[in-house]
């Protein structure tokens, strides 16, 4: 009886370790259902293409028939450290990094703490500035395309008006100030967005502190810099990081407003990358300008993380 | 069995997970099967009975016009036309056109523009070969142009839908009156630029161009060369970068090449203040509004006038002839569009539409919807223009093909060059020479070495 009832239990136990196996099993493949949509879509429509570029950036194909492809090794890669046009849009690129990170992440930071500080009609000036975030880039750079224009043009006309009609240019014509327009427009666009950030960010710095320190006889810039930036600082880096990648992929903008030109003083990696795959029908040669680029930001995220960490651990 | 047991609550809950990741399953394999499936797209693609019919027929005039065209097709033939219109946009039309040749379902037919963008997928083996049917029952009924920039290694890829003259000047009689210019006086390139340098003395706008586009002034490098070269020399010039084993007769570091990109300087006074930041949008609405004498404009312009009927008396002129050029001073650039045909679809249907396109009756009534002049056989008295002012105006652009002779006609740059070239040199570089970023001679020895680079490629 004891052995039938231990053999008989050893028996039990296997049933419940079997069922309750099965149940994980069961379990597993519910969750992978689940999330096999998801996954479908995202390693169709995600991972396999970032994956066919970077082997692609390898083969020269116009994008037609996959079966004329040839494969040319790093002939893609050599060709590009020595094409002057992708470096003088890097070049572009970089100018538009410098520009994004100083006037929209300072500008939006001085414009949310004086929000925050609690002016009147702070909420209104929230939204007007948020307010371009919500229209399409391409409408904005057709609507910066009129404010621009040299003959109808908002800009020109309003500085006429100021007695100023010596400081009127054909601004997107102009190879000094084409660049600079489609940044600004792009600034104009994600301004809202920043400024937002940062009076989020502003808002958890305890006023307690603030108080105290300035009893304490602390300087504006020891208690903005003592105080308020490490609070803020995991919204400064996310605003950081934003500029500097938007100015790396800036694109729309520029093909809206300029396609580049005048003579390529604005063409960008990404319209020096569509003007070659899609309009020139050098897929391969694009390809590996894609690549080129996601490397670039590839180290600029990790440069960040990097010092966000570093600055974390300091804290 | 309790309801109230825990484990009973767990299992029903599982259920529903197992249930519903099982069906989210199912979904998504059925979508990405129904995607990955060739024809399986509804709509009726190629060989599925009706014809897909891709073109950039976009403005609501044109829409009506190219629906009108497949509805009488249909009535006649029976075979229905999926009409699948796309922005009009060349930098993304072309893009569209090829994505959708890639794909394992595209449309039977589509218009393109002539030459590279055409020999590209006709070498990919993406088109039908249509030389049996252009040299079978249409083979009566075809003139010159009909097969420009669609033909390849002996063999027809295309048939024109009909052409635009490029190098047409738009004039505003009122305006040059004001001023006491007339287009009469107006017989070669420096009597113009004269004309136009009264009027800005006298504080007019003499000529309008929307520069920030670039194409627009890569319009004045290709009527300037073609001037200065001939559309024979013009042709073989621009061939050098798509045809393989084309002869290196003719350079762009030629003289009357340079001489040319040199001619554009003269416009650089008597444009309109501003002009580099311009958009070609602004300076057609600008000259249909009557602030400007002259525009330089291709014989779509006609559309334009339609839809904004000018309150001035408007003309047309040929771009004058240049002093020293070697051209006639007659030829007119061609802006061919062409209709391709996938490799999959169903040729009878393709050759039962060429053949009802093809017909007097219906050209007719396509050249005077369209303001085009299709490179067929028809009688062009039968073409119905309601407006005395576009019919005259339409009858302006017929005669300057008619009078450019057998030889007189040309591609237009950026229909006949490789597009890495004319966008990189010809587009940007028609700014970059207004802006002085780049001189005439510098220039034309980049467009030298990308052409010779793009024929060692090709060879």
């Amino acid at each position: 009886m004891t052995a039938f009832s231990i053999t008989g239990s050893v028996g039990g136990r296997d049933r419940v370790l079997r069922r309750s196996r099965r149940r994980r099993l069961l379990d597993g493949l519910a969750g992978y259902g689940l999330i096999a949509p998801a996954g479908v879509f995202y390693l169709g429509f995600q991972v396999l293409p970032i994956l066919f570029a970077f082997v692609l950036s390898f083969f020269d194909w116009n994008g037609i028939n996959l079966a004329t492809a040839r494969f040319v090794g790093f002939a893609n890669y050599v060709e590009l450290f020595g094409d002057d046009s992708f470096w003088r849009s890097v070049v572009h690129n970089l100018l538009a990094v410098v520009l994004i990170l100083v006037i929209q992440c300072l500008g939006s930071f001085m414009l949310a703490g004086i929000i925050n500080a609690g002016i009147r009609g702070g909420r209104f000036f929230q939204l007007v500035f948020f307010a371009p975030m919500v229209v399409s880039t391409v409408a904005m750079g057709m609507l910066a395309i009129f404010i621009f224009s040299p003959s109808q043009g908002l800009l020109n006309s309003l500085l006429r008006d100021m007695g100023l009609g010596a400081l009127a240019q054909p601004w997107l014509g102009s190879s000094t100030w084409a660049l600079p327009a489609v940044v600004i427009t792009a600034i104009l666009q994600n301004f809202g967005l920043s400024v937002l950030m940062f009076i989020s960010g502003l808002g958890q710095v305890d006023p307690a502190m603030l108080e105290a320190a300035e009893i304490d006889g602390a300087s504006q810039a020891t208690i903005l810099w003592r105080i308020v930036f490490p609070v803020i600082r995991p919204v400064a880096s996310v605003v950081f990081l934003l500029g500097i990648v938007s100015g790396f992929r800036l694109f729309d903008q520029v093909y809206v407003m300029t396609s580049g030109g005048p003579y390529h003083s604005s063409d960008t990696i990404v319209t020096y990358l569509y003007s070659i795959a899609f309009a020139g029908n050098r897929v391969g040669y694009g390809n590996a300008i894609g690549v080129v680029l996601f490397l670039i930001l590839l180290v600029v995220a990790l440069v960040q993380l990097r010092l966000t960490r570093g600055g974390r651990a300091n804290d | 069995m309790n309801d109230n047991n825990p484990l009973n609550t767990s299992l029903t809950r599982r259920g529903v997970f197992r249930l519903g990741g099982g069906i989210a399953l199912s979904a998504g394999m059925t979508a990405l099967l129904a995607a990955c499936t060739p024809g399986s797209a509804s709509g009726g693609g190629a060989g599925s009975g009706t014809l897909t019919f891709m073109n950039r027929w976009s403005d609501p005039t044109s829409k009506k016009n190219a629906q009108a065209l497949f509805d009488a097709f249909t009535k006649s033939s029976g075979i229905k036309v999926a009409n699948q219109t796309q922005p009009s946009s060349g930098d993304t039309y072309q893009p569209a056109v090829r994505n959708a040749f890639s794909s394992s379902n595209p449309p039977s037919m589509a218009t393109d523009i002539s030459g590279p963008e055409i020999y590209n997928l006709a070498k990919a083996g993406v088109l039908m070969d249509l030389t049996s049917i252009a040299n079978g029952k249409l083979k009566g009924r075809l003139q010159a142009g009909a097969t420009a920039g669609a033909e390849l290694d002996g063999k027809v890829w295309g048939l024109s839908d009909g052409a635009n003259v490029g190098n047409c000047v738009w004039v505003n009689h009122d305006y040059l009156a004001k001023y006491k210019v007339s287009d009469s006086d107006v017989k070669d390139l420096e009597s113009w630029i004269a004309a136009m340098t009264e009027i800005k003395k006298a504080g007019g706008t003499p000529v309008v161009i929307g520069a920030k586009d670039q194409w627009p002034g890569g319009h004045y490098l290709n009527d300037l060369v073609q001037r200065r070269l001939g559309s024979t020399n013009a042709t073989a010039l621009y061939n050098r970068s798509v045809v393989k084993g084309a002869p290196d007769t003719v350079k762009w570091t030629d003289d009357q090449v340079v001489k040319a990109f040199e001619d554009y300087l003269l416009f650089k006074p008597v444009f309109q203040d501003g002009f580099l930041g311009e958009a070609s949008a602004t300076t057609d609405s600008l000259f249909l509004s009557g602030q400007a004498g002259f525009y330089e404009m291709g014989s779509w312009f006609l559309s334009g006038i339609r839809q904004n009927k000018p309150s001035f008396d408007i003309g047309v002129l040929l771009f004058p002839e240049v002093t020293g050029g070697k051209g006639t001073g007659k030829e007119v650039t061609l802006g061919n569009d062409t209709i391709i045909v996938s490799a999959k679809a169903d040729k009878d249907h393709v050759e039962q539409f060429f053949e009802y396109f093809t017909e007097p009756a219906t050209l007719a009534k396509w050249a005077g919807d369209q303001f085009i002049a299709p490179p067929y056989n028809y009688d062009t008295s039968k073409v119905k223009i309601a407006d005395s002012t576009l019919k005259g105006l339409f009858a302006d652009v017929n005669k300057f093909s008619a009078d450019a002779g057998p030889d007189g006609a040309a591609l237009f740059n950026d229909q006949a060059i490789d597009v890495n070239i004319y966008t990189k040199y010809i587009w940007q570089g028609s700014v970059g020479l207004m802006s002085g970023d780049v001189a005439p001679d510098q220039l034309a020895q980049q467009l030298e070495d990308a052409t010779v680079a793009a024929q060692e490629k090709l060879s």
